[in-house]
């Protein structure tokens, strides 16, 4: 009886031990997962951004609580090695995260840590179902309405496709985002929200996991189908051009009129005159 | 022989007192709207002077009226097909507002309305297109009695081939030497304004040869802008189409004088129809330089001849016309004393305004008196008077002023006549045996042998002069404007069926009636 009370006390404290684990655990997961993972694995390969696998490892906890905190700042700061990161992943910048605690940050960082011992199968990637690049590009353009009423994608980017009027210029141009970013950053980013901008836009209108795909199938189709230098290179050439144009004209149309009447013959007399103020 | 009748003037420049009454009338009647402000299409220049626009004669800078070609025929200066091609976007030789004055008005409210302050209030000017307060940059008669001032009458374009020294003896005295010089659209022969509208909106009237602009049609080119040598074609900056003198053809119709001539104080102005050989005006504009006026003269036929009045009623003038034709004083003036000249015939445009060139105050002298014997005769408060000089008209000599006159000849040649001087001399001295024999008969003062050398020399008769000086001195209203019927209806009849407007107008309803409740 002794024994078994003994066991019974020894098992309650171990689970609420592991039982406080598994919570800590469980919240750090879902942090990675919103916050993360749109841009991140653990062992899965690089992303947008690099793999954390073992991140505790290359860095001192303070270095990283800085650089998720504001990876601005320490690129600015003249970090190299941040430098390095960010020009390594084609120059996208890591969204500042100050609404992290360092507590939350630290918590991150063990739980890659944990994650990092398993083998990379654990995290399973969620499998988004098969995209329809049509569906994609009418939901892009405003034709269909998303599921949970968000803005149409054109309201503030842009595709450079035939048979498409511009979209908005406020934020990124997506022509080549799946070059940038690839197939699973651009869902990921669309499912993840790691912009404060598309945050505030689609938090409250989450994307469906079916859009998401179609979303990304579409945006997959036009990186393909449109050059990848097409739009700055006529861009260019438009603008030396035109200059080059205008320039010509100017010349022309002042020898075609070299002779014309340039002032009224009195102007030498007003600009005598006194004027008044 | 192509007879067609135009509707000529003569402005006896010796008679003009430049009292711009003429101007006010035509502005009160035509010109006081939205813009046209700044339009005169009368205005009186003071001669010397440059005018308005400012040096509207100087075609190297206005490229009007037409020029000779390589070929012997005339071109237009400023207008035509290649140029207004080339042109299209930018007609490059207009005149500017500043050219003509930027008008204004004076805030004259402000006199009675303004808060009791420290000072007297006035009337500032302001713009008459902006609205705001302006410096006043000019008016349309800027040289106005300024004439010797450098910026003026120095610049006068007729000084073109005038030397420097007689320049500067007309400017010793440039305090009278100046005359007048009233202008309104010449509604010329030839006219520039007409070939040079791209719309084909400018016409001349086939009855009267009044030179209009179809308001409906003008399409804002200003072609005629340029190409009038005159610039008596004006923009109208709020309609959005050119204008010009009417000869105020609404009075003409009516048997009335256009409004400047009928309130022309010094009766300068005559009015009257010309019968001329349409077929001949290509001839007449290409004529050679020194033949110009000749060649225009000669185009203009005698309304007595048979053949001619045969040919008229053939071309459909009336027998009032013709009747208005043979008393018209113009045709006395021009053709019958030869003593009008057209202004600037070099332009070619056969204007069928004529200018009597003036006589006074070339023929004048200015001598140094001694006054003081007069001076002390005056009561001690008298203002008195201290220039010495005698405004002299008296001649010792006949023709001796002629030439020690003080404007040189060569000025009204540029003027008047292409530069032929001979052509001004004999004007002047028919002018002058006029004079000459008026003053033996009323005051007989001078001997029968030289009135009789002095009209043999001019080359008139004593009845002539007797008639010169009637018309001049003595016209009644009918006899300076003699305006024949003007027979609007036959000439609509020419374009249109009047059957088929028949009731259309006089007494009604400009709207259908509505009956009912």
């Amino acid at each position: 009886m002794k024994i078994t009370l003994h066991y019974v006390l020894v098992t309650l404290i171990m689970h609420v031990f592991t039982f406080s684990n598994t919570l800590a655990q469980d919240s750090d997961s879902a942090t990675f997962k919103s916050v993360c993972a749109a841009c991140h694995t653990i062992g899965g390969g690089k992303l947008i951004g690099p793999d954390l696998v073992n991140v505790q490892d290359r860095h001192t906890e303070e270095w990283i609580v800085k650089f998720v905190k504001s990876s601005q700042s320490v690129i600015k700061a003249g970090d190299k090695y941040a430098d390095s990161i960010y020009k390594a992943y084609n120059q996208v910048l890591m969204p500042d995260h100050p609404n992290l605690t360092d507590a939350q940050v630290k918590g991150l960082i063990a739980f890659i840590k944990t994650q990092s011992a398993l083998p990379p199968t654990t995290i399973a990637k969620t499998e988004l179902p098969q995209g329809n690049s049509n569906r994609g590009r009418e939901l892009f353009v405003g034709n269909i309405r998303f599921m949970n009423n968000g803005a149409a994608c054109n309201s503030c980017h842009n595709v450079n496709i035939k048979g498409y009027m511009s979209g908005g210029a406020l934020a990124k141009d997506l022509t080549h985002a799946v070059s940038r970013l690839s197939a699973e950053g651009v869902s990921g980013v669309i499912s993840g929200l790691p912009f404060p901008q598309m945050k505030e836009s689609y938090a409250a209108h989450p994307v469906t996991e079916q859009e998401t795909a179609d979303l990304t199938a579409f945006l997959v189709k036009v990186d393909k189908e449109t050059p990848l230098t097409a739009t700055s290179k006529v861009g260019s050439y438009l603008l030396i051009g035109g200059i080059t144009g205008l320039v010509i004209l100017l010349i022309l149309y002042s020898f075609f009129w070299i002779k014309r009447k340039k002032r009224p013959v009195n102007f030498p007399v007003f600009k005598r005159q006194i004027k008044s103020d | 022989m192509d007879v067609r009748s135009q509707i000529a003037m003569v402005f006896h420049l010796d008679k003009c007192i430049g009292c711009h009454t003429c101007s006010i009338a035509c502005k009160n009647i035509w010109t006081d709207r939205k813009g046209a402000e700044y339009m005169w299409w009368n205005n009186v220049e003071t001669k010397p002077g440059t005018g308005y626009p400012t040096k509207w004669e100087d075609q190297g800078i206005y490229k009007g009226g037409w020029e000779k070609k390589w070929d012997g025929g005339i071109d237009l200066k400023g207008a035509g097909k290649r140029r207004g091609l080339t042109n299209i976007f930018y007609n490059p030789n207009l005149p500017v507002i500043d050219d003509y004055y930027e008008p204004f008005t004076y805030k004259y409210l402000d006199l009675i309305e303004s808060p009791e302050g420290e000072d007297q209030p006035t009337a500032r000017p302001v713009s008459l297109i902006t609205g705001e307060p302006i410096d006043i940059k000019m008016g349309p008669n800027w040289d106005d009695d300024l004439s010797g001032t450098p910026d003026y009458a120095r610049n006068d374009p007729n000084f073109s081939n005038i030397s420097q020294e007689e320049q500067e003896v007309m400017f010793q005295l440039e305090k009278m030497a100046l005359f007048y010089l009233p202008r309104i659209c010449n509604h010329c022969l030839n006219p520039a304004c007409v070939a040079s509208c791209p719309s084909g909106a400018i016409y001349k009237r086939g009855e009267d040869g009044v030179v209009l602009i179809n308001q409906e049609v003008c399409r804002a080119w200003r072609m005629c802008v340029t190409a009038c040598p005159y610039k008596k074609s004006y923009y109208n900056w709020h309609t959005g189409k050119s204008e010009k003198c009417i000869l105020c053809y609404p009075r003409i119709e009516a048997g009335l004088a256009p409004a400047c001539m009928h309130s022309c104080v010094g009766r300068i102005r005559y009015l009257g129809v010309l019968l001329y050989d349409a077929s001949r005006i290509e001839d007449a504009a290409c004529a050679d330089d020194n033949n110009l006026i000749n060649s225009q003269l000669d185009i203009i036929l005698d309304p007595f001849d048979e053949e001619v009045i045969k040919a008229a009623r053939k071309n459909g003038v009336a027998d009032s016309t013709l009747h208005a034709a043979q008393n018209s004083p113009i045709y006395k003036f021009v053709k019958e004393w030869k003593l009008a000249l057209p202004l600037h015939p070099e332009f070619r445009t056969l204007p069928m305004l004529f200018y009597v060139p003036p006589l006074l105050p070339v023929m004048a002298t200015v001598k140094k008196t001694d006054q003081s014997e007069q001076m002390d005769k005056m009561h001690p408060i008298a203002k008195k008077w201290e220039d010495n000089w005698l405004y002299d008209t008296s001649t010792e000599e006949l023709w001796g002023t002629l030439d020690q006159i003080r404007f040189p000849l060569k000025y009204i040649a540029n003027l008047f006549s292409a530069g032929d001087e001979e052509l001004i001399k004999e004007k002047w001295k028919k002018l002058m045996a006029v004079r000459i024999h008026r003053r033996k008969v009323t005051v007989g003062d001078i001997s029968d042998e030289k009135v009789a050398t002095t009209l043999r020399d001019a080359g008139i008769t004593a009845e002539e002069a007797d008639a010169i000086y009637a018309l001049t001195s003595l016209p009644k209203f009918e006899e300076r404007f003699v305006i024949p019927a003007a027979h609007r209806e036959q000439a609509i009849e020419m374009m249109d069926f009047t059957g088929d407007t028949k009731g259309d107008a006089g007494f009604g309803f400009k709207k259908p009636v509505q009956r009912g409740i």
